[in-house]
């Protein structure tokens, strides 16, 4: 509906807005990113008009923008720009009345039913009826911007534009007036044309983004479009890793600076301390190493100082093993933000703890190791879930630089390692009688410093991946060993 | 917390505000139709009005001499007081509207100065146009208050392309120190007799007039009122900013020359029959804003009514309070106007202390 | 409530158009009375009433034909000068106001106050005088004021301003004419002839060493003399006595360096009745002891009243002025 083609102007000499292209579908939320000077808030104005361009063309709705008469335009398109400051003690109302203007008919140009009615509704969507008869002076920042907002709806425009509407307004407050610019963008086909400063908040709202970069739009896409770190480093020149929300399909993008905390390698051995008792064994690293695991507390790719394994009964009954596993990590100072926790029922007297130095990377290993549920994961038969925590919970910390498909790689080496110590100890799934390949409730935790130069393999064809096979071999074995007799004696 | 109730409560009840304000004018209308050095009952007042206006008369055998007074001398002299008392505070309340600033006043954008400087000229030289004879004065003074209006809009087209409002304060304020300066420089000239009358013309008086006067102010009146009604809602839109305004589909540009020129018509027009008086346009708006809040749309009507009435009073008080002498007006405005401005300045930082 | 509102914007419109109507019904009763005064024309010398002289037409000194009808009975005389005429002229219970400034005879202190440049419009009006006698500044600058008064049956002589003798005699008579007291009036003129003369007189043929006069009318650091064309001017000449600023014309300011040049030998000065002691002032004037007005310590002070105010006590002006510069002729 509205476009934009070899628009060139600006203040300066020569313009910075240079031959501009851009279609914007009607009903769509579109945004505008770059970093500051990139010619945004120019742009802004040449589109909205306050800045007359000396090239190019600019059509809403197939006709010149300049063509229309300023009250066809109002009746079209509002404008929201950052807070604005008002002179004088007028009321929330009288501001939001103002949206009325290029409505207003008739001599005397009084407020009608249907302005008054336009004017109760967008205040009411806005949420805030509530203070329309304070002084627009007397109100928080957040509310400004909702009763700016408010006007601007009331124009009943079919475009609205935004300069960094949320430039200075609270997480809480970003979101109210997204959230709200979306459902209107849902409900009415409204259709927003915003500059947003925050790539991450770009991404979770807009439909379609533009890059600005030297005058024009160097990318317009979808917001995946944002997972290009190339063009991302050449417009904001900085290092930004695109990521993953956890929950929504969007990207989100990481920034890392360039100054970098003075590092002098430490050797693995010399940064961590080992607590155990017989209610848990407790390893913290005095740096956060980069982790993967799949623990009950810490789960995920994650950055984490402390190490937690937890014994529990063989009758223990997990409604909320998070709560608890939280519960005791609380107990015990530790906080549980910064923890990997896994549970066994295992005695802990029977962890194995193995250190070793395999081809100069360091090496730290504990395993426990309980089989009373061993399964082979390949059979066949349902298994009827097993509350009990019998449980191989291995933690593996290296000295070394991962990439994130590193770690996951130095996971499938561990677990080979784990599955060929069941096999040689000829472990049995009790259902099938088949080699076991694991417990139903394994858990396994790989720390990894960081420090070094980065691999992203870890696997059997290399010297890490090797190693890693080595160790953890060694140490399920023993602990596995470990287990097996004490149920014997147990049972004698 | 107080406040904010009050204000609330008056806001409501605006048509009572009209009321009142209308009261006030009648009240003061009144007062100056029969107080003055001469005692005429009040019956034989009412007669002579509604006599020469409706031919309604009633009472009989009224001296010449008193129907005089009343109609010739009273009446004229109450009504220019309101006409310009009004024109000052309307213009007052636009200005400080369109420019956004609570200390605007007609006087900023050079316009008096040069309606001072016409009349001083005339004063000065002793001029007599053929044709004009005694309307020579004033006719002057609204031809100089325009010149310096274009002289205002001339520098402002030069370095701003946008009329940019800092710039059309600046303008005004470089025309009036220098017209101000021609002005002093004439004083300085003259010989003692004319000296006298330029500084009594300057304090400002709406006495020794007539019909004649209020005649030449009223058509300026009411075209400077119509045009200022008419943008009411520009005037409020510009509260938001120019850019704002222009977003919700305010003619800035036309706006704002036409808001300048409205006001200054009546500005001009005012200083021309009646010298110049200062004040009404600084304080009566703010009085009329605290009441009413700042919506123009009856900031201005209510400005209208309200500083007619209070130039009326200042008339009133001028020519009693040392009588027979007469103090000029604009000297009552100034002992009014500015202890009411300071109160008003500390309420309003009182108040925002509070909060 | 919007109705109502819109009512009371109404009724503020409807307000003004009435003042509007007013002014226009106003205006029209003006316009025709001064077309009907301007009409008006009776001769000279026609009816002759019991005093023998009214009506009668004059030209006042605005250009004006103006018809008294009847020998006033009250009058109201708004410049000091025309005052002390009509006291002269035996109109001193006649008259029922004054001027702000008006201070001889005495009497004139108690009569009623009416104004000097700006007329008490109301008050005059309310005492509704048969005559009034205004200034030729009065005519320029309130028009209005006098239209006014005419409208109210008051007549309105216009009495111009004077700058010599023969101007004065003229204001004499024609005040004369017009309140019924010719023959006061050619009194007066005759009186003052007479004395004017008889100095003239006597200093042609005494003074043999004519004195150069130096006149101030305002004191240090504006000092402002009598040129050309003013009473003092012509009082000098008439005593036979140079007037030290007689290149220069009515009132002016001159410097003091330009006034030691001029060389007085007497000083006269005319603020006495505003500054104390003005010969000590003129006399310790510092760089002035060359003076011959200064070293013979020749610096007097004299009535401002009776020496700028044309009016019958100018002869009393030239008559001091003759006994302070030359004592030895004219003070016996």
């Amino acid at each position: 509906m509205l476009k934009v083609q070899d628009l060139t102007g600006g203040y300066s000499n020569p313009p910075i807005i240079n031959n501009l292209n851009a279609e914007i579908q009607q009903g769509e939320f579109f945004a505008i990113l770059g970093p500051n000077g990139s010619g945004k808030t120019t742009l802004f104005k040449l589109v909205t008009g306050q800045l007359p361009f000396s090239k190019g063309k600019i059509t809403l709705f197939g006709k010149e923008l300049t063509s229309y008469s300023k009250l066809e335009k109002a009746k079209k398109m509002a404008v929201l720009t950052q807070e604005a400051q008002v002179a004088f003690d007028y009321t929330v109302c009288e501001i939001v009345s103002l949206g009325r203007y290029p409505h207003q008919k008739g001599v005397l140009k009084q407020l009608s039913k249907k302005d008054e009615n336009v004017i109760e509704e967008v205040m009411k969507l806005t949420n805030i009826s509530h203070f329309k008869n304070t002084p627009f002076k007397m109100i928080s920042g957040g509310e400004k911007q909702r009763v700016l907002l408010a006007k601007a709806l009331a124009q009943e425009p079919e475009i609205l534009l935004l300069d960094e509407p949320t430039n200075h307004l609270d997480i809480k407050h970003t979101f109210q007036m997204l959230d709200l610019l979306k459902e209107r963008q849902r409900q009415l086909g409204l259709t927003i044309l915003a500059i947003l400063h925050d790539l991450n908040v770009a991404s979770l709202y807009a439909d379609r983004i533009a890059l600005l970069h030297k005058g024009s739009f160097l990318e317009v896409g979808d917001v995946n479009t944002l997972r290009k770190d190339e063009q991302l480093k050449k417009v904001y020149e900085v290092e930004v890793k695109p990521g993953s929300h956890p929950t929504i399909p969007k990207p989100q993008l990481l920034m890392t600076p360039s100054y970098t905390a003075p590092s002098h390698s430490v050797s693995l051995h010399h940064s961590y301390r080992i607590k155990q008792t017989d209610e848990f064994i407790h390893i913290q690293f005095d740096q956060p190493l980069r982790t993967i695991s799949n623990g009950v507390i810490g789960d995920g790719i994650q950055w984490v100082k402390h190490f937690c394994n937890f014994h529990v009964s063989k009758n223990y009954h997990c409604h909320d093993p998070q709560r608890d596993v939280q519960t005791w990590l609380t107990t015990n100072s530790i906080s549980f933000e910064q923890a990997v926790g896994m549970m066994t029922a295992v005695m802990l007297e029977d962890a194995v703890i193995v250190k070793e130095e395999i081809e100069g990377i360091s090496m730290l290993v504990i395993v426990t190791a309980g089989v009373g549920n061993a399964v082979d994961i390949t059979n066949e038969a349902a298994l009827a879930p097993i509350p009990t925590i019998g449980t191989i919970n291995t933690m593996l910390f290296i000295d070394a630089h991962f990439t994130d498909g590193a770690l996951v790689n130095g996971l499938m080496s561990a677990t080979e390692a784990k599955v060929k110590a069941l096999h040689d100890l000829e472990i049995k799934d009790p259902n099938t009688n088949t080699i076991a390949t694991g417990t139903s409730t394994d858990a396994i935790v790989l720390g990894l410093t960081q420090q070094g130069e980065k691999t992203p393999y870890a696997g059997s064809g290399t010297v890490v991946g090797k190693g890693i096979g080595q160790i953890v071999y060694k140490a399920t074995k023993e602990a596995i060993i470990k287990n097996l007799q004490r149920a014997s004696r147990k049972n004698k | 917390m107080q406040s904010l109730f009050i204000l609330k409560f008056l806001r409501n009840k605006i048509s009572w505000l009209y009321l009142v304000s209308g009261g006030f004018l009648l009240c003061t209308a009144l007062l100056g139709l029969l107080i003055s050095s001469v005692h005429i009952p009040i019956p034989t007042i009412l007669h002579i009005i509604f006599e020469n206006t409706f031919h309604l008369g009633w009472v009989e055998g009224i001296a010449k001499n008193e129907e005089m007074i009343i109609w010739k001398i009273r009446l004229p002299r109450v009504v220019l007081a309101f006409c310009v008392g009004a024109s000052l505070a309307l213009a007052g309340a636009a200005f400080q509207g369109l420019l956004r600033n609570p200390l605007a006043d007609p006087y900023t954008i050079g316009v008096s100065s040069g309606a001072s400087l016409g009349a001083v000229i005339v004063l000065f030289f002793q001029l007599t146009m053929i044709g004009l004879g005694s309307f020579t004065l004033p006719v002057v003074a609204i031809f100089g208050g325009f010149i310096s209006l274009l002289i205002v809009f001339g520098l402002v087209r030069v370095s701003s392309r946008s009329l940019a409002i800092e710039t059309i304060i600046l303008a005004g304020i470089i025309v009036s120190a220098f017209i101000g300066a021609i002005v002093s420089l004439i004083i300085s000239l003259s010989d003692r007799d004319s000296m006298t009358q330029i500084i009594y013309w300057l304090y400002g008086s709406v006495g020794m007039r007539g019909w004649s006067h209020v005649q030449l102010i009223i058509p300026f009146m009411l075209v400077g009122i119509c045009i200022l009604f008419y943008h009411h809602r520009e005037l409020n839109a510009f509260a938001l900013g120019e850019d704002a305004a222009d977003h919700i589909g305010v003619n800035v540009k036309r706006g704002k020359m036409l808001i300048l020129l409205g006001a200054s018509i009546l500005t001009g027009a005012a200083v021309a029959v009646s010298g110049s008086i200062g004040f009404v346009g600084l304080v009566i708006p703010h009085l009329v804003r605290l009441v009413t809040g700042p919506n123009h749309r009856h900031v201005l009507p209510l400005s209208l009514l309200v500083g007619g009435a209070f130039l009326i009073l200042a008339d009133l008080v001028s020519r009693t309070i040392i009588a027979p002498k007469e103090l000029p007006i604009g000297v009552i405005t100034a002992l009014i106007g500015a202890p009411v401005f300071a109160l008003l300045l500390i309420r309003e930082r009182l108040g925002r202390r509070g909060t | 409530m919007k109705e109502f509102m819109k009512k009371k914007r109404l009724g503020s419109i409807v307000f003004l158009f009435m003042i509007a109507l007013m002014v226009g019904c106003g205006t029209e009763n003006e316009t025709t009375q001064t077309e009907s005064n301007a009409g008006e024309e009776v001769t000279q010398e026609t009816v002759n009433k019991e005093s023998g002289q009214f009506p009668v037409t004059i030209t006042d000194d605005a250009g004006r034909e103006v018809t008294v009808d009847d020998e006033p009975e009250s009058i109201v005389s708004i410049q000091a000068s025309n005052t002390e005429i009509a006291f002269a002229l035996g109109l001193g219970e006649k008259i029922i106001g004054v001027s702000d400034y008006c201070n001889y005879p005495e009497e004139a202190l108690e009569k009623e106050k009416v104004g000097a440049q700006d007329i008490n419009e109301e008050l005059v009006l309310s005492l509704l005088p048969d005559m009034a006698l205004v200034t030729d500044y009065h005519y320029n600058t309130h028009p209005d004021t006098l239209d006014k008064f005419e409208e109210a049956g008051i007549t309105v002589i216009v009495v111009g301003s004077a700058s010599s003798f023969d101007d004065v005699y003229e204001k004499i008579a024609m005040i004369g004419k017009a309140t019924g007291s010719e023959t006061k009036a050619d009194e007066i003129i005759a009186d003052m002839k007479k004395r004017h003369e008889a100095i003239k007189e006597i200093a042609a043929e005494e003074i043999t060493d004519k004195k150069k006069v130096w006149v101030e009318v305002s004191p240090s650091p504006d000092i402002y003399t009598t040129g050309k064309n003013t009473f003092m001017h012509e009082m000098l000449e008439s005593i036979q006595a140079t007037n030290a600023a007689e290149d220069h014309d009515g009132w002016v300011k001159l410097t003091e360096e330009e006034i030691v040049k001029l060389n007085p030998d007497a000083i006269i000065t005319t603020y006495g009745y505003y500054i104390e002691n003005p010969s000590e002032q003129v006399l310790s004037r510092e760089g002035w002891t060359e003076v011959p007005a200064i070293k013979n310590e020749q610096v007097f002070d004299v009535d401002n009243d009776t020496v700028t105010r044309p009016g019958p006590r100018l002869i009393e002006g030239v008559e001091t002025l003759a006994e302070l510069i030359y004592p030895e002729v004219f003070k016996k």
